[in-house]
């Protein structure tokens, strides 16, 4: 077994030990009348907190405080302790009234997009490596530019060399817009090949109604296709790799806040506090 | 794809700083500068290079990663010669997420702000409905919650002090779940006696067998390691917003358990066994099932006056097999009440009557003494002292100086002058005292016109008198009702105001006269009133006559002689007949007399609880053992501790409390005679409950014939025996046999104690729920509920 597996069937079995100790110990102060949904309380609250620090930890990477790696699998394994928690803190029970409802949803959009990124996060590295070369998401366009700009001076190498239009004709009608940023995003995110089959077969149906020269452009054309294509790919996983924190992230701090008001709230009204 | 995209070479890579908040705004055309934007956000590239000076030349320096060096090189004055168009520099994606962040945490913050500042706050705020019995109070938050009503600043302010806000809202609860002083404590009740059971349950031997959950919320922060020393919150058990249909009562086994120094599985897996249950506490009227079943039904001749059975029954008692069994079902004399709860007794004519109601007006029985003229005739002559008229009974009444009966010693209270010639004459027998010396003649004689001027007052002035006597130990703004009870006056028959006068006119003719003397200085011979028995003479021969036709049984002399003695009983039950029921004078004896009228007699009922209230006869009312002193009072308390001896003697004509008990409840200083058998009273909660109606169904409705046929006996089994006719649990049978105060004693009344094994049948893991609260409060007491 690789160390990734051991160490990972390690914290499954330490977060199962975990789980099991917490809803042992929440229905064992229920036994006893301890008001155990305010030790899950502050306990959640305070590993909430934790979870959302791993992102000052990735900012602060002068202080020796662990890797970032342990930091990961801290956050990851703690996040979903953070779920039976949650299930003891609200006893099992739907929320009532409109602000717990509203924090209980916060709580689980954090969670489940927090699940979302895990999955997408051990899903879309493999597949990038599936297609095309990886590069730097922040270089995409600038690559896309690069093709585009080549594929315009084939296409302007075969008017000055052919002096005919099929090529620049069919350039214009289906690949500039091609060429001019990322396509297919959705299709890209489903796996789909249609769109590139789609023009690849339309370039290979031109073929027919072109000089050797002009098909010789095309097939430099249909490589930077192919290229493009890939490019965005590898455009649309990556987008969704660091778009997943745009919700995950901003919906943990809009939870702390109404954790804050939950806080004042419950020590306010409640008299669950001896 | 032919080659790689991407080519990392250091001169053609140039280096990505994602952590740089600003990018040229180019980059999503694919032309980014190689400078950037600064950190403000701002453009400051209009040229592809900076040329530097070699020598006298400027040299382009445009890196090569973007191109290297350029055809047409700079300017002649240094410039760059390609000029690039200023962008609009973007945000990098950390910088937008963390802008996300910030209008995420504004908007959350915002929303919030606006919420809690409205005037909807509180129904945004609220975690949930209120349970259905709390409904009411469903818009009105501050009714429970000290915080409710105010502003989030305020709301933080009560943030900072938990504890105030769970006294206050305990508070709250308590406005109308009134549960006492003691509201907060276990079970309500004082943390002493939870205490004291506490340590005698740990000392007991015991099966402390319980579950490890229960082993371990033991050793936890709980509630087992804090009940004993705190208060609880109402909040610690009655968990509120949890929807209408949420049963705030819920607890499960375990919960309890935690406290309890017993611990078991179940009720029938380790609940301790019935010790006294039902039976805790003796009954409140003295009734023994066993006796009755099993003696006096059947023998009537012992115990009825005359040895007559009851109106519709034999003498056996047995031989109307009907009449037997109506008399020895259950239902002839228990009903349920409304709630089918308890089972209460029918009224005393129902159940008691026919039986007990001709004993208790038994009239071959003396009434109680109300005022009795002291045996002072043979010692006139001897004593030597001047009181003026004075009655010669025909009988001796055997009453002393020293004794009088206590409602006179009670009316004499306030004379000091009888006060004073008391403690002259404190232990000194009149019969034996030969030779007074004067103090002792002057203070018999004080004694005796104290007697007079109390008759002459109740003549003169009877309510002025008694009412006087009556503020002496009883509360003036009782109800006038009972004060005119008090004060003798009955709702038919004669009055005492009228006997008294009736017998002032017979035993001291002028009394008026002589009381005038008296206060005139003058001394008044000792004088002997014969008493005028004509008009009793009449009576007799009146009673004679009806008599005549009853036929005397031609026997021997001895049983002439008995039966002319039972005439002579019957004709002074007669006279005392004739005298009507209640008040009479019995001038054989000097006495003005009460005659009991009945069952549930309210002069004595009356004088019963009003002595028994007062704390000194509490303290004082066989207080001492046989062999101490009485205990040193003030002559009023004394009396009036006599009075309640007297009244409440089980062995006095009336028999109010051979029947009725007498409770010592040195708690609120007063003997409380219980007049009533178990009241169910409204509010009234205690540790076990029980509830009649659906066992009594499900035995009427059982199959089983043999259930059927023993309905309430199959909980309630008639003890065998031995039967105990003077239980001491009600009578102490010492030197003066009187009433047994002490109520904290088991009594069965005639039933075998009941066994737990009898609701195991039904209450058990495998049918019936055998919860805690199944059977159990944990709020004790009487309160109402708020409702």
């Amino acid at each position: 077994m690789t160390s990734i597996k051991r160490r990972r069937w390690r914290n499954i079995r330490i977060f199962l030990l975990l789980c099991i100790l917490v809803l042992a110990v929440h229905f064992v102060l229920n036994v006893s009348m301890y008001p155990s949904a305010w030790l899950s309380g502050w306990v959640l609250l305070a590993l909430i907190l934790g979870l959302a620090s791993y992102n000052a930890r990735k900012k602060l990477t002068f202080i020796p405080l662990a890797r970032s790696s342990t930091w990961l699998q801290i956050h990851i394994y703690a996040g979903l302790l953070t779920l039976p928690l949650f299930l003891v803190h609200i006893e099992y029970r739907p929320p009532n009234g409109v602000f717990e409802v509203s924090l209980a949803l916060l709580y689980l959009s954090v969670f489940l997009s927090g699940v979302f990124g895990l999955i997408l996060t051990r899903v879309i590295p493999q597949r990038l490596t599936t297609r095309g070369s990886e590069v730097i998401f922040e270089r995409i366009p600038v690559y896309i530019n690069k093709l585009r700009t080549e594929v315009e001076s084939y296409v302007l190498e075969s008017v000055s060399e052919t002096d005919t239009t099929a090529v620049p004709r069919f350039y214009l009608n289906r690949l500039q817009a091609f060429f001019e940023r990322p396509r297919h995003f959705w299709l890209h995110l489903v796996h789909s090949n249609r769109p590139r089959q789609a023009l690849l077969t339309d370039i290979k149906a031109l073929g027919r109604y072109l000089n050797k020269a002009e098909q010789e452009r095309m097939l430099l054309i249909e490589d930077r296709v192919r290229t493009k294509d890939d490019l965005d790919y590898q455009y649309s996983m990556q987008v969704v790799l660091k778009l997943w924190l745009f919700v995950h992230v901003p919906l943990t701090y809009s939870l702390l806040i109404f954790a804050a008001f939950h806080v004042l709230l419950v020590h306010a009204f409640a008299g669950a506090i001896r | 794809m032919s080659g790689p995209i991407q080519d990392f070479g250091h001169g053609s890579s140039q280096y990505e700083r994602p952590t740089m908040k600003w990018v040229c705004g180019w980059q999503a055309q694919g032309q980014p500068c190689h400078v950037g934007p600064n950190s403000r956000g701002q453009c400051e590239v209009h040229r592809e290079c900076v040329p530097h000076q070699d020598g006298e030349e400027f040299v382009c320096a445009r890196p090569p990663v973007w191109g290297g060096k350029c055809k047409d090189g700079p300017l002649l004055d240094g410039s760059c010669c390609e000029t690039r168009v200023r962008c609009q520099p973007r945000r990098n994606l950390f910088a937008r997420r963390r802008m996300a962040v910030v209008l995420a945490s504004s908007l959350a913050f915002g929303f919030l702000l606006i919420m809690f500042g409205g005037s909807n706050a509180e129904q945004f705020i609220s975690p949930g409905d209120l349970s259905a019995p709390h409904f009411i109070a469903a818009n009105d938050c501050k009714k429970c919650h000290a915080a409710a009503g105010n502003d989030l600043k305020t709301w933080a302010s009560w943030a900072r002090r938990p504890s105030e806000v769970v006294s206050r809202e305990s508070d709250a609860c308590r406005e109308c779940h009134k549960f006492g002083n003691h509201a907060l404590d276990p079970h309500n009740l004082d943390p002493r006696l939870l205490d004291d059971a506490r340590n005698r349950l740990a000392a007991a031997p015991n099966s402390r067998s319980r579950s490890w959950i229960v082993a371990l919320a033991e050793i936890g922060p709980g509630i087992a390691s804090t009940a004993a020393k705190e208060e609880l919150a109402c909040s610690t058990c009655h968990h509120e917003h949890r929807g209408k249909s949420f049963n705030l009562k819920q607890m499960s086994d375990q919960q309890c358990q935690t406290c309890h120094v017993n611990k078991f599985h179940g009720f029938d897996r380790g609940h301790p066994s019935f010790t006294d249950f039902p039976y805790e506490r003796r009954v409140r009227i003295h009734f023994d099932h066993s006796t009755h079943f099993g003696t006096h039904f059947a023998n009537f001749e012992r115990i009825m006056p005359h040895g007559k059975a009851p109106q519709g029954y034999t003498a056996a008692g047995l031989e109307k097999e009907e009449a037997h069994d109506k008399l020895i079902s259950c239902y002839a004399c228990h009903k349920p009440d409304h709630t089918g709860e308890n089972m209460l007794v029918k009224s005393f004519n129902v159940m008691c009557g026919k039986c007990h109601g001709p004993q208790i007006q038994d009239t071959m029985m003396p009434g109680i003494p109300f005022l009795a003229l002291p045996d002072i005739v043979d010692q006139m002559k001897v004593l030597k002292i001047s009181i003026g008229e004075w009655p010669k009974p025909e009988t001796p009444s055997g009453v002393g100086l020293e004794d009088l009966p206590p409602f006179m010693q009670l009316l004499l209270a306030g004379d000091d002058e009888f006060l004073n010639a008391r403690k002259v004459l404190s232990g000194v027998r009149l019969a034996e005292l030969a030779e007074p010396n004067d103090e002792q003649r002057e203070a018999i004689q004080t004694t005796v016109w104290s007697i007079k001027r109390l008759i002459h007052d109740l003549v003169a002035d009877y309510d002025g008198r008694v009412q006087a006597a009556l503020n002496g130990i009883s509360d003036s703004t009782e109800r006038t009702e009972q004060r005119a009870i008090l004060s003798g006056y009955l709702p038919s028959g004669m009055s005492l105001k009228e006997v008294v006068g009736k017998a002032q006119k017979m035993w001291f003719p002028n009394l008026s006269a002589e009381i005038a003397a008296l206060e005139s200085g003058q001394e008044l011979e000792s004088t002997i009133i014969d008493i005028d028995l004509q008009s009793i003479g009449n009576q007799i021969e009146e009673k004679e006559q009806q008599l005549k036709t009853k036929e005397l049984a031609d026997d021997t002399l001895i049983d002439k002689l008995k039966q002319l003695q039972m005439l002579e009983m019957e004709l002074k039950s007669a006279i005392r007949q004739a005298a009507d029921r209640g008040w009479y004078r019995d001038d054989e004896d000097t006495s003005i007399r009460y005659h009991s009228s009945g069952h549930a007699d309210p002069f004595l009922k009356e004088w019963i609880d009003i002595t028994g209230r007062l704390p000194i006869v509490e303290k004082s009312f066989h207080a001492h053992d046989a062999n101490s002193r009485e205990p040193d009072i003030d002559f009023r308390s004394a009396s009036a501790v006599r009075l309640f001896t007297m009244v409440a003697d089980p062995k006095a004509p009336f028999r109010c409390t051979a029947c009725h008990t007498v409770d010592r409840r040195s708690d609120i200083g007063a003997l409380v005679t219980n007049w009533n058998s178990l009241k169910a009273f409204l509010g009234e909660h205690k540790f076990t409950r029980f509830s009649h109606a659906p066992h009594v169904i499900l035995l009427h409705s059982s199959q089983d014939s043999i259930l059927k046929k023993k309905q309430c006996n199959h909980c309630h089994v008639h003890d065998k025996g031995p039967y105990s006719f003077a239980r001491t649990e009600f009578v102490v049978p010492d030197f003066d046999w009187h009433v047994n105060t002490n109520s904290n004693q088991v009594d069965t009344s005639g039933f075998a104690a009941m066994i737990k094994k009898t609701c195991e049948a039904c209450h058990n893991s495998r049918q019936l729920s055998g919860s805690c609260l199944e059977c159990h409060n944990y709020h004790v007491g009487t309160f109402n509920l708020g409702h």
